[in-house]
């Protein structure tokens, strides 16, 4: 690095952190203009762009030199973040530079990859598909950019009439998505991260912000040391980093949550302290119907509401959770105290469990029926860990039985709005959803023979052979199968590319334009601002090409009803602009013609956007953006709420404006604890919970590969109790084996370490790919949302000696 | 070569930032910036990974010192890359 530029890297550095000292005396995350950005150097240009990991949505600026990212910054114009950013989110400019990216396409030739053309595979996929359309699956991603997702739904739902499309998102945030349509009837937070600036209290169900969402959380560490007084309760399985900032620790048992909501429930009931005014305004109940139960579920009384809950005792949940019942009492008075601000955070804890969608509505119900919602600071909010798993999976609408917008494949009247969107022919869309995820895989890795229907998979922007539950049955024993092709998009070799029989090189994040969409229903765009490294290619492009080859092999299904190409774009004089071809795709925006033809989905379940050009301005806009009369473009951040939300009408405190109860009233859930479905036992005696670290991005694609990341912790572990530990003569260190009825992975032991699991508990993270810790997991689901439960299955823990003797 | 800007943050009950920063400004691979009670700004400039790691541990152990933001890094082109490819690849 030359002295001059060193120079002007100094400079910034120490403009970028005096200004977030000097930003704002009084709140210490200082809010600046955009004019406040680091400015252009002699060979430094700088531009804005989303961090590319999780589901927070930070800002950064990214400073280029020479087609090079050399440098980024906290974006201090950016709301979320304010200037700040976590150790992945500040070292996210070298996931580009790692020394193993994929740089052509490769093909799998007796057992070895070799280069090829794109011509050659582009060829290849099109044939795939075209000799059996309806046995195509296309797996994609909670980390595509809205125009890649919404291309991929085009594609398969527009153009196939296949919904075999599903996203990893299912494996992650199915259960919020289900939990807010069951209580709300709509989709998404009605809060945002505002709240953690105005809440009181802040309780952590089965989340671990402090590793998994740092600069959320310091938004809320950081008004402590501003000396505000904020109680932080974490209710978990396990202490963790959380936990180290919390007042108060529930530790409960797994699946503790859902008694312990209901133990609250029962208390508010109990003592009278409910919202009675807010209850019999803005609220109904419900519960599941006791023969083929929905997700809808059926209308009930609230005396039939109070009979049941009733037995939801602060004594039978202790039995039921493992937390005291004076701890449920506490909770019970503080949810009862209208004076207070509380905040609900949580994420894959209560997502990835068997009963996901009821333990999310009964989370909501504790806030509908204490009134603890809709003012700043009240909220029951979920976040997500992807970039855009709110953005492209759940309004773009990328899972099997969906449609963009909210719209689903089942509704006739929303398959022919869609085809009218997309000027398709009456009919075109299936009506017949499609395989979620765990269907999908199990479908492909089981053999024709046997009813295996899907038999080629195309996986975009993920890596399913790395995060998939039980991965001997769902994912390797596509090794045997040689009648199945799988196709994998990627920027680096993965557990997913070592069974590929064709991968494609991709770009990655700022080597192409790109929008996502974020927990907050923030939806932020960014521009490209280096090419990709050899062959590496945007994965719109690859959709939109594939669908290209598709038409000139003559699938009717590439045209619209007036024969046109479906991903057609014109130029000013009408002539086609042939963005099939690379060197041509970037030569109009095609971004911005798929997000402008999306927006038009948008306005149904009042999830408005902006259009294209706005996004370029901000740091991001929460939706609805409603146009104002002087011409301008207003976010929203209160759903529901008379006082921001646009669609309430004026003077009215609240309308949940899509109740499944057709009357404006959210619904008050009633669900019955369940077992989960396997529980530890004499052969197998420990809980097994999987989940992140801080220094890693989920399967560690991208993290494994910074240096500075990989050396702070550079292999995945085992926490165990001490006391366990001691049981069976394990040390500190020691490499054991975990087992479970469905697989076996080998891993060094932590004891007392950074998380630390209770006596018959232990805590595998799943970034190593080395590691495989899902060999072991369970594939059980949630019955509506399909998602599958990490967080607790039975295992043992040997030591290696005994193991292979 | 490491570059980065922190915002070093002290302890609300602290009530000596003042030596706190003294020992900062003594550091030679550092350069303080805007300070006050609460939050100080520096750049740490080391010349490799290893002695940044040193020098943010070394202030992370500061008396008073209750947290440390990143709000800016530059990156090394002479990074050595790493990687965890497990996949038959080949050239």
């Amino acid at each position: 690095m030359d002295s001059k530029r060193r120079g002007f890297l100094k400079s910034a550095a120490m403009a970028a952190a005096s200004s977030m000292v000097l930003g704002d005396a009084e709140f210490s995350l200082p809010v600046l203009g955009a004019a406040d950005a680091p400015s252009d150097g002699d060979d430094l240009t700088w531009n804005k762009a989303p961090c590319r990991f999780c589901g927070t949505g930070c800002h950064l600026q990214v400073g280029v030199h020479e087609g090079r990212v050399v440098a980024v910054a906290g974006d201090k114009a950016a709301e979320v973040n304010k200037g700040l950013l976590c150790v992945k989110g500040y070292h996210v400019g070298g996931i580009l530079y790692g020394a193993d990216r994929l740089t052509k396409p490769l093909l799998r030739k007796d057992g070895r990859l070799v280069e090829i053309e794109w011509d050659e595979a582009l060829d290849i996929v099109a044939q795939r598909i075209m000799a059996a359309p309806e046995k195509f699956a296309f797996y994609g991603s909670g980390q595509w950019t809205i125009p890649e997702g919404y291309a991929a739904q085009k594609l398969m739902k527009g153009g196939l009439s296949n919904n075999h499309i599903d996203p990893n998102a299912r494996l992650c945030m199915a259960s919020a998505v289900t939990g807010f349509l069951a209580t709300y009837g709509v989709d998404e937070p009605a809060g945002c991260y505002d709240d953690l600036d105005a809440c009181d209290v802040l309780i952590t169900w089965g989340n671990n912000p402090a590793e998994m969402h740092p600069i959320l959380f310091s938004r809320v560490t950081d008004r402590r040391s501003r000396g505000e007084n904020v109680r932080i309760i974490d209710i978990s399985t396990r202490r963790t980093r959380t936990t180290d900032a919390a007042n108060d620790y529930l530790e409960m048992a797994p699946h503790g949550d859902v008694a312990i909501a209901l133990g609250i429930m029962n208390q508010l009931i109990a003592s009278g302290t409910y919202d009675k005014d807010f209850v019999e305004k803005h609220c109904a109940f419900r519960a599941l119907e006791s023969e083929s139960p929905t997700l809808q579920g059926e209308a009930i009384s609230e005396d039939e509401f109070r009979k049941r809950i009733a037995a939801y005792t602060p004594e039978r949940v202790e039995e039921l959770s493992g937390v005291p019942a004076d701890q449920i009492r506490m909770l019970g008075k503080l949810f009862g105290d209208r004076n207070l601000r509380i905040t609900s955070l949580w994420c894959m804890g209560m997502n990835q469990h068997t009963m996901g969608t009821a333990v999310n509505s009964l989370v909501h119900g504790v806030h509908l029926l204490s009134g603890h919602f809709g003012r700043p600071g009240d909220a029951p909010t979920s976040l997500t860990g992807q970039p855009s798993a709110c953005g492209t999976v759940r309004e773009v609408g990328t899972l099997a039985h969906a449609l963009p917008g909210g719209r689903v494949v089942a509704n006739p009247d929303h398959r022919a709005q869609c085809e009218g969107f997309w000027n398709l022919p009456a009919g075109r869309i299936s009506p017949t959803p499609g395989y979620h995820t765990v269907k999908m895989f199990d479908q492909f890795t089981k053999s024709s023979d046997e009813g295996g229907d899907i038999d080629t998979l195309f996986v975009q922007v993920t890596n399913p052979g790395q995060t998939l539950p039980n991965l001997n049955k769902l994912f390797n024993d596509k090794e045997k199968l040689n009648d199945k092709f799988l196709i994998v998009s990627e920027v680096y070799p993965t557990a997913t590319t070592q069974l590929a029989d064709l991968i494609l090189p991709a770009a990655l994040w700022v080597e192409k334009n790109g929008i996502y969409g974020n927990s907050e229903r923030r939806t932020q765009q960014w521009f490209k601002l280096v090419d990709p490294p050899g062959e590496a290619r945007d994965d719109t492009w690859m959709t939109i090409a594939i669908a290209h080859r598709l038409l000139e092999l003559g699938h009717e299904g590439m045209k619209d009803k007036d024969g046109e190409f479906i991903f057609a774009v014109k130029d000013d004089q009408g002539e086609d602009i042939p963005i099939w071809e690379f060197e041509h795709y970037y030569d109009t925006n095609v971004d911005k013609h798929l997000f402008e033809e999306y927006r038009q989905f948008t306005t149904m379940k009042h999830k408005n956007l902006a259009p294209y050009d706005e996004y370029v301005k901000a740091r991001g806009l929460r939706w609805p953006v409603v146009q104002q009369d002087d011409g301008s473009w207003r976010e929203t951040r209160f759903r529901f709420a008379g006082f921001d939300d646009p669609f309430v009408a004026e003077g009215e405190e609240f309308d949940f404006y899509h109740s499944s109860s057709g009357d404006g009233r959210a619904q008050v859930w009633f669900h019955d604890y369940q077992p989960p479905p396997e529980v530890p036992d004499e052969e197998f005696p420990m809980w097994l919970c999987t989940g992140r670290v801080l220094e890693h991005w989920h399967t560690g694609t991208m993290t494994r590969r910074l240096p500075q990341l990989n050396r702070a912790m550079p292999t995945a572990y085992v926490e165990m109790n001490l006391q366990d530990a001691l049981a069976q003569n394990i040390r500190q260190g020691e490499t054991v084996v975990i087992e479970s009825r469905r697989g076996t992975t080998q891993l060094p032991v932590w004891i007392d370490g950074r998380g630390r699991p209770p006596r018959g508990t232990i805590f595998v993270p799943f970034f190593d790919e080395t590691k495989l810790i899902n060999n072991c997991t369970l594939d059980d689901h949630d019955p509506f949302s399909k998602q599958p439960d990490y967080k607790k299955c039975a295992a043992r823990v040997r030591k290696l000696s005994e193991a292979s003797s | 070569m490491p570059i980065s800007g922190l915002v070093i943050t002290f302890d609300q009950t602290f009530g000596h930032p003042d030596e706190t920063i003294s020992r900062l400004r003594g550091e030679p691979a550092i350069e303080v910036g805007a300070c006050d009670r609460q939050q100080c700004a520096i750049v740490v400039d080391t010349p490799s990974q290893a002695d940044d790691k040193k020098i943010y541990q070394w202030v992370q152990d500061l008396p008073g010192v209750a947290g440390i933001q990143v709000a800016f890094v530059g990156f090394d082109d002479d990074a050595p890359p790493d990687s965890s490819s497990t996949t038959d690849s080949v050239d």
